[in-house]
Formats: structure tokens, C-alpha cells, sequence
């Protein structure tokens, strides 16, 4: 009991059970939690005379600090086109480092036996997603590549060659694949997807900026041959210096190109409450959901 | 004295007078959207300063950076000096940062990870002794690691 | 470990050892104890020992959060429908009741400007308002753990096994078992389910110290509020799990409530309504 007494909060505690009862009245802030702002007296105040003069006095443009009127300081400075000129068009991807990958693991958070998707990585809660501000999955980084022990078949959107090196060192099988805005949206929260009712969507091909990163087998790439794949993993591993494992830990299928969901064909409809997968019986539904299209994006 | 004897000439020569100016564009003059924060008619959400986005750019530090004033004009008449040094990106003070951070939205506040991004490398700052967290306990210049502690982030992250 | 050489000599039958969801393996922090006791008799009878979480039982008493909780619990549902009338609401008024210049008289326009009597209100309080917030998840959660960390330390808070269908509806008993079991002024009871029937239900509509509270009407006003906290031991299991589920929780507890998610929402909330046009104000 002497040991548990040193925490803070048993000798609070131990006060508390001295004391008389605790009633409304006795709950109150900390000391000096609340401090009302000073009052300026109307003597004092120097913004201006009256609220009339107020608004009819010159004031400066947004932003002022120093300068003329005219020419304030931020509008002295040109224009730049690397800075913000693309951000329509600029694609941003959740940093996932491999030791972040590593804690969600070892805690329990992911099972490292299945796949691991954007869906997967999602359901931690860790990690917000909006597709609507072009935040288009993850990026696998490379912080803790030097002791990455798991044997994972993970799925992330972009994925730099440490990363990629650390994952097959260990065993592992890594892809990078396209998530349209409307794929990823299903991806990010499948059961508010499927309590709307919405039909599994297809997952679209690439935009033409990006279809060569993805059919890059450097890359591992979604898109790319898997015999390419397969060259490049050895290719990769004389390069950085490891053994690659003998014998393939990952052997379960991958998802087709445009499948969004793992054992889920696109166009089929899920039904959490008979826990039923209700595909499409209708032909030209069916031609519909297997046609494979290209993401129209602008870039 | 030199310096202004020499503006003085330049715009008597190129300019129109002072007087007709300074009556075009009087103290009362300046337009009234240039004094308030603009807010979307449709959605009621604030719009940022296009002056701003135009000019600067926020790092995921916190801190905005500028070109250099000036960089394309007469550029053939400057030294070599100036001619390298003109090309480097300036950073804001720190009233300029906060001004900076006001006058755009949360959007552009937040902190955002591109693959292959020029200036990664200068979203971190090193060797400050400012405070880490803000009022709120979250991180200023850093990027919040998923279920990780502060000494495993500092032993495979250089980035506070 | 004190209470349990306790019951040895006392002689009550086996400690209730629950095994506590995700409780800390840290040797240090201890498992706070409660007796487990019945309604049946006056006499206070120990029918064991029961353990407790310590992350909903044994947290540190942070009064200031409770204070925003109380606070809270008195102020959000305060509604000001006072409304004082200014000069254009008040009626008539539109004349101008003498001229302007040479009668030396005041310089005025209306009979129902703020200077006259019986004129309009310059800056008089305008209804309705209300003092409505909400209170993040995480400070409500953690002042339900607060208060019953209170109510335990203060050996407030008591254990029974069943509150429902009680033989003894008679008001004299209920008066003598929390008199002799030093219950203090007021009793709240509180079970997991929300009827409850048979003697206690019978004492508690004779009484007004004597209350009875579902385990979803839990709030940190109410355990402050009365002296002794008695909770069936149904309760206490649920209220456990409810809590622990929460902190435990993997979504953030600082959720937000922005108007634009909820703006679609809260515009058609009249389209299920009899007549959409108008919708019954609440």
C-alpha cells in the first residue's frame, strides 16, 4: 500500500478520503483556470472615437503589417508558381512509416496473417482519410525499415524502394495500387458504404500521369507483369544486399484490378444484416461492372 | 539624398505628376473587399487570400516562405552576386507567420505528406526551443506518429 | 488485501473475484474493493467481496472536471424566452409627437423611443436564448469515473445483490435500513433495468430521499447530488462495460460536431412530420 501511495493520484485519493463529503458546492475549477479578460474602460479604448468614425476610417488591406496602403509587404513579393499553383492536381498520400506498421502490429491493432488494405489499415481508426481533399491512401515511408520482422501481403497506394526492400527482406509480398475517389471512399468505410446500400464499385484504371508509376514493376506496381515483379524482387534484394526467404510465406491470391474489396466482385451488393453478397443476375448490368475504365481525372 | 533626387526624376519623366496620383488613389480609396475576410456565399465557409496563396508557402513546420523581392526585375543590370542570391526562398517573421496563418483557411494549416515533395526536406526544423505542443497538446511543427512514444519517435524520426 | 482479512474474520461467504476487462498489469496501481450487501434486512448483512475496475473506480478525483460537469449538467438546458420590445416592435409610435424645433421641447420622434415611458427597450435582453453546448465525450466520461471514485473513496457508493421485487414496502423499514446502515440524507438506487417493481418501487413513491435511476440516466449531478449511491450489482456490471467500451474505444474521444456535417440532416428533419411546412416547435 506505501508503494501505491507515492502515485499522485492515491494521495489525492487519500485526502479525498478524509475529507467530509463531497457535495455540489464543493466542486470548482483550478485555481486560475478562468481569468476574465481586463476590461478596458471607455477612457481607455483607443480604437476609435465613435463606431461611425470607426467604419468610415481608411483601414488597411488584409494582412497589413508594414508598408503603404498601396503596396503592403505581402503583395511586394512575386508570384511562384512551385508553390501552390498545382494543389488541384497534386495528389497527398497518409505517411505510414514501417515502424508505425510495426506498432499497430505488435499491439494487436492489424493481423499481419491477412492482408493488409486500405480498409484494414482504416478500421484501426488511427488514420483520417478524405478522398475529398485529394488524399488518395497511403505512402509507405522507410522510418524503421532496418527492423521490419513481419511477413505481410499489404496493399498501400505509393511506397518508396527502402520500404519495398524492408518488406520483401522479411518475407513479405507489397503492391501499389490505384484507388479512385469513389473506390477509396467504399475502401475507407465499408459499413457506411454498405448500410447505404451502394453497389461495390469498380475500381477505375489509373489516371495517365500515374499509370506508369503503377505498371512500373520497379514500383510493384498494381499494373505491372508478375513474372516482371518477380525479377525485379530478386534484382532488388542482390542490389540492397539481403536474402530473400526460401519459400514463399504469402500465397494467397491478390485482388483483380479493379476489385475494391478482397473476395468481393464489383457490382455486387452486401447486406450486413443476412450477412449476403447479392451479385448482379442482369446482363448488361454485369458487362457493365466488368468493363474496365480509366479514371477521367484531369491529370 | 542621391537615391531620392533619382526617384523624383524617374517619375517626372515616366509618370504622370504626383498630384493627379495621389487624387486618383486617396486614403478613402481602397476598395472595401480588401479590408474583410471574404466568406463563400454558398457554403458560408472563409475564403483564403489569394494574394496570399499566390505569394507564399506554408511548410509543415509552421513557417511560410517568399521569393525574393524583386527577382525578375532588371535582372540584367544586377551583379552576380544578386543574380544567385535572388533565386533563394526567404522565410517570414514571426508576426508575418501568424498575419499569414489568419488570412487563409484550416486547409491550408494542416500538415500535408506528397511523395517526392522538393521541399521535404525543409518541412523540419532543428535546434528550436520554442514549445513543441500548443495549448491544445497537440504538435506544432511535427507530425503526430500513430501508438508511438516520444523516444522511439525521436530515435527513428529527425524530424522536431 | 485489508477487506479480504476483513471478511476472513467476519466469516462472509466468498469474495465475487470478477476478472476485469483489460485492467492494468501495473503491481502498484491496487483493485479497489466494495461489500457485497442485500436489501432483505435492516441490518447491514456482508455477502462478500466484490472488485472493482480501478480505471472507472479508482481514478485520480479531479474535482475541476467534475465542476465542468456539473456546470454543464445546469447550464445547457437553460432557455431565455424573455423578450423586451424595442421601438419599431412596440405598437404605434409612428407620428412624430411634436415638431422638431422651437416648442423647448426634446428633439424626438416617436412616442415609443427608450427615453419615454412606456417606450421600446434600446438594449433590453432579447429571447430566446439559450446556454446550450455540449460537453466533450472524453470530460463526461471521465466526470462519471470522477464521481463514482468519490462516492467509493467516501464509502458512499454500496453494492446489493437484487433491487427488484423486494418483499418489505413499507416506508418505517426502508427509514430504519438506511438509518442503521448510516446512509445518510438521501438515496439514490440504480439498476440496469429501467422498471422496477415490488417494495422498493412501494418506498420510493412514500419517500422523497428515496430514489430509483436506470443505469442510462447515470450523471455526475445525481451521484453528487444524494448522499449514498446504491447500485444492484447488474448495474454495476453494465455500467463498467459502458464505460470501459468508451475508453477504450478506438474512434477519437474529442468527436466533432460541425454544422456542415449535420446541416443536411438538421434541415430535413421536418420531412417525416405530419405537414413539412409547419413542424411542431419543440
Amino acid at each position: 500500500m506505501s508503494q501505491a501511495l507515492r502515485s499522485a493520484k492515491e494521495r489525492a485519493l487519500q485526502i479525498v478520503e478524509q475529507a467530509s463529503k463531497i457535495r455540489i458546492q464543493d466542486a470548482r475549477d483550478n485555481l486560475g483556470a478562468r481569468t476574465s479578460g481586463r476590461q478596458v474602460r471607455k477612457a481607455n479604448n483607443q480604437m476609435g472615437h465613435t463606431q461611425g468614425a470607426l467604419e468610415r476610417a481608411a483601414k488597411p488591406p488584409l494582412g497589413w503589417i508594414w508598408g503603404d496602403f498601396f503596396r503592403p509587404w505581402q503583395r511586394m513579393f512575386p508570384g511562384e508558381k512551385h508553390f501552390n499553383a498545382d494543389i488541384n492536381v497534386r495528389r497527398e498520400y497518409i505517411p505510414l512509416s514501417l515502424i508505425e506498421l510495426t506498432r499497430l502490429i505488435d499491439l494487436g491493432w492489424i493481423d499481419p496473417s491477412k492482408p493488409i488494405d486500405i480498409s484494414t489499415l482504416c478500421r484501426t481508426q488511427k488514420f483520417q482519410i478524405n478522398p475529398n481533399i485529394r488524399q488518395y491512401g497511403f505512402d509507405l515511408t522507410e522510418e524503421g525499415a532496418d527492423s521490419f520482422p513481419y511477413a505481410i501481403d499489404i496493399e498501400v497506394q505509393y511506397a518508396t524502394q527502402s520500404a519495398i526492400a524492408a518488406v520483401e527482406k522479411a518475407g513479405g509480398r507489397i503492391r501499389t495500387s490505384y484507388y479512385d475517389v469513389n473506390a477509396l471512399e467504399a475502401a475507407i468505410d465499408p459499413k457506411k458504404w454498405f448500410e447505404k446500400g451502394n453497389v461495390v464499385p469498380q475500381r477505375k484504371a489509373p489516371p495517365k500521369t500515374l499509370i506508369g508509376y503503377y505498371m512500373d514493376a520497379k514500383n510493384r506496381g498494381y499494373l505491372a507483369d508478375e513474372s516482371d515483379i518477380e525479377n525485379n524482387r530478386i534484382n532488388l534484394a542482390n542490389i540492397r544486399g539481403y536474402k530473400l526467404p526460401d519459400h514463399e510465406m504469402v500465397t494467397e491470391p491478390l485482388k483483380t484490378v479493379d476489385q475494391v474489396f478482397h473476395g468481393i466482385p464489383a457490382g455486387s451488393v452486401i447486406s450486413l444484416a443476412d450477412k449476403k453478397l447479392y451479385s448482379p443476375t442482369n446482363e448488361i448490368h454485369r458487362e457493365y461492372y466488368s468493363k474496365q475504365v480509366a479514371d477521367k481525372q484531369y491529370s | 539624398m542621391f537615391k531620392i533626387g533619382l526617384q523624383t526624376a524617374q517619375t517626372s519623366l515616366t509618370r504622370t505628376p504626383a498630384v493627379l496620383s495621389s487624387s486618383a488613389r486617396g486614403i478613402a480609396n481602397i476598395p472595401a473587399h480588401e479590408y474583410h475576410i471574404r466568406f463563400d456565399q454558398q457554403s458560408g465557409r472563409k475564403r483564403p487570400a489569394q494574394d496570399v496563396l499566390d505569394r507564399f508557402k506554408r511548410l509543415n513546420n509552421g513557417m511560410w516562405i517568399h521569393a525574393h523581392a524583386g527577382k525578375n526585375k532588371l535582372r540584367y543590370m544586377k551583379d552576380d552576386k544578386w543574380q544567385k542570391t535572388s533565386l533563394y526562398y526567404e522565410t517570414c517573421t514571426k508576426e508575418q507567420c501568424q498575419m499569414l496563418d489568419k488570412l487563409v483557411t484550416p486547409f491550408w494549416l494542416r500538415p500535408k505528406h506528397y511523395p517526392n515533395d522538393p521541399y521535404q526536406a525543409y518541412n523540419v526544423r532543428h535546434g528550436i526551443d520554442s514549445p513543441r505542443v500548443d495549448d491544445k497538446g497537440r504538435f506544432v511543427r511535427e507530425r503526430r506518429k500513430v501508438l508511438l512514444d516520444d523516444s522511439t519517435s525521436s530515435r527513428y524520426f529527425n524530424d522536431c | 488485501m485489508f477487506l479480504s482479512q476483513l471478511m476472513r474474520q467476519s466469516g462472509a461467504s466468498a469474495s465475487a473475484a470478477r476478472n476485469l476487462w483489460r485492467k492494468s498489469e501495473n503491481p502498484f496501481i491496487s483493485t479497489p474493493q466494495a461489500w457485497l450487501t442485500d436489501l432483505e434486512q435492516v441490518e447491514e448483512k456482508k455477502r462478500g467481496i466484490i472488485d472493482l475496475h480501478p480505471d472507472v473506480f479508482r481514478v485520480a478525483p479531479r474535482l475541476d472536471i467534475l465542476h465542468r460537469n456539473l456546470t454543464w449538467q445546469k447550464v445547457y438546458r437553460n432557455v431565455q424566452m424573455t423578450k423586451m420590445l424595442t421601438k419599431a416592435e412596440m405598437p404605434g409610435g409612428g407620428r412624430k409627437p411634436w415638431p422638431q424645433k422651437k416648442t423647448g421641447r426634446a428633439h424626438v420622434g416617436s412616442i415609443r423611443q427608450p427615453e419615454f415611458i412606456h417606450g421600446g427597450f434600446a438594449n433590453g435582453v432579447r429571447g430566446p436564448r439559450t446556454w446550450f453546448y455540449m460537453l466533450p465525450d472524453a470530460i463526461r466520461l471521465q466526470g462519471l469515473c470522477v464521481a463514482l471514485t468519490l462516492k467509493h473513496a467516501q464509502d458512499d457508493l454500496h453494492i446489493v445483490e437484487n433491487m427488484q421485487d423486494l418483499q418489505n414496502g413499507d416506508p418505517k423499514f426502508w427509514q430504519d435500513l438506511c438509518e442503521s446502515r448510516n446512509w445518510g440524507y438521501s438515496v439514490l438506487m440504480i439498476d440496469d433495468s429501467d422498471v422496477i417493481s415490488g417494495g422498493l418501487a412501494e418506498a420510493q413513491e412514500q419517500l422523497a430521499w428515496l430514489n430509483c435511476m436506470p443505469v442510462y440516466g447515470l450523471n455526475c449531478y445525481s451521484i453528487i447530488k444524494y448522499d449514498t449511491v446504491v447500485l444492484s450489482k447488474n448495474a454495476l456490471e453494465k455500467i463498467e462495460q459502458r464505460l470501459l467500451q468508451h475508453l477504450h474505444r478506438a474512434k477519437p474521444l474529442n468527436l466533432k460536431y460541425r454544422y456542415q456535417d449535420y446541416k443536411e440532416k438538421i434541415l430535413n428533419e421536418s420531412r417525416a412530420e405530419e405537414n413539412p411546412n409547419m413542424p411542431p416547435i419543440v
